[in-house]
């Protein structure tokens, strides 16, 4: 029988991460993860309570990541860690308090690098049992905050940080980690969802204020779902000018995909053939708004006209 | 601009085997099975990659004789000086070469 992270108590989360056997299966992916900062592990009972784990190793584990301190020295003074996993990388020291910060880092970093089996593209994914919305932007787009949004909406989180796009089936597959959450679309999500789905806020980071709104059980129970992908959209947050949902045509849709993608070029023909088949059963869409009631009356419309 | 040296008399060649060209409404997406790349080309430059394609190696004037004919429009429409200069852009990103590169 599967358990929870938040079936195990403390003691047996805390040896595992010492021990660096603490297994998280998520999706696609088995994580391993290693650790002893106490802001991880608070970090992990509140976020992921309800992501199963394992405290021993299964054959197979795609991620690893071992939040620690850079050097020796700032395991004591003035507190330090990085995210390791396994192979030089280059990773800025944030303060031990910010652990959470630097595991979320670390393994979108792993997943970004090392993934071969699934086409990788930065965006988040929402769906329903009708198919798939893919939202592409880049950071400051509102990709998070529209991501949120949607789960009100009744849609399941697939992922917040990357599209997983099968090689067979040109399918996304769901991975629903936290979403991450910067600045003003912090207290805008907990509006919408409810402050206690949000992650204690940590200030002062590279990337400003981040929390994360945690993925629901059901999220998590639809893991290993997948999806067709029916409504590519690509936000931008206007707060002057114009607000719009402009049709973006499959080429072009294609070509503003393949720059997100961080193993597109390493997987050629087959990720070539997935993207032209996603696409090709998607209609895309920029669309502009300038608050994130507006963004969901344009998604509304934009989803209905795809049947979703 | 070209990849390397040309002449007028320079065949050229389509990497046929190593390309997939789909058209997407207006343009075509060309995908690169050797370098990963995927470009995005007007009609012209996919009727060039397509006689070419089909045809196999030849000089600026056969190209630009086929693609007006592929095309249905002359040279008033397309000079053969626009041929060149998508043909030296083609080979540029290395979607076509010249012939003697491969010992053709």
């Amino acid at each position: 029988m599967t358990r929870t992270l938040s079936d195990y108590d403390r003691d047996g989360i805390v040896s595992a991460l010492r021990a660096g056997t603490l297994e998280m299966l998520l999706g696609p992916f088995a994580t391993r993860i290693k650790g002893t900062e106490p802001s991880l592990i608070d970090f992990l009972y509140d976020t992921y309570r309800d992501v199963p784990v394992s405290a021993s190793l299964s054959d197979v584990t795609d991620v690893a990541i071992n939040i620690r301190p850079p050097s020796w020295f700032r395991q004591y003074i003035r507190r330090q860690v990085i995210p390791d996993p396994g192979f030089q990388v280059p990773a800025v020291p944030l303060p031990s308090h910010m652990s959470p910060l630097a595991f979320e880092m670390g393994v979108n970093l792993v997943v970004a690098l090392k993934c071969c089996r699934l086409i990788t593209f930065h965006a988040g994914v929402v769906a329903s049992d009708k198919g798939a919305i893919l939202v592409s932007a880049g950071s400051g787009g509102g990709k998070s905050t529209l991501v949120s949004a949607l789960m009100q909406e009744g849609y399941h989180l697939f992922s917040d940080e990357f599209a997983l796009l099968g090689m067979e089936n040109a399918l996304l597959a769901s991975y629903p980690r936290p979403v991450s959450l910067k600045n003003e679309s912090i207290d805008i999500v907990k509006e919408l969802a409810g402050k206690e789905w949000v992650s204690p806020v940590l200030s002062g980071t590279p990337k400003g204020k981040i929390a994360y709104r945690r993925a629901r059980p059901d999220d998590i129970e639809n893991a290993n779902g997948k999806a067709e992908t029916k409504l590519i959209l690509f936000p931008s947050f206007n707060t002057s000018g114009e607000h719009y949902a402009s049709r973006v045509s499959s080429s072009e849709a294609m070509m503003r995909l393949i720059p997100s993608s961080t193993n597109y070029h390493l997987l050629g023909e087959a990720a070539y053939l997935s993207l032209s088949k996603m696409v090709a059963e998607a209609e895309a869409y920029e669309i502009s708004y300038g608050s994130t009631e507006e963004s969901l009356t344009i998604v509304r419309d934009l989803a209905a006209g795809v049947g979703l | 601009m070209a990849a390397g040296p040309y002449s007028a008399a320079t065949l050229w060649l389509a990497d046929a085997e190593n390309l997939i060209v789909d058209p997407h409404d207006d343009v075509f997406l060309v995908f690169h099975k050797l370098s990963g790349d995927t470009h995005i080309l007007n009609f012209l430059s996919a009727g060039i990659l397509e006689v070419l394609k089909n045809k196999g190696p030849a000089n600026f004037v056969t190209i630009a004789n086929w693609v007006w004919k592929f095309l249905d429009i002359d040279e008033n429409d397309c000079p053969i000086k626009l041929i060149e200069d998508t043909v030296l852009q083609l080979d540029d990103v290395g979607v076509l070469y010249p012939a003697q590169k491969t010992g053709h």
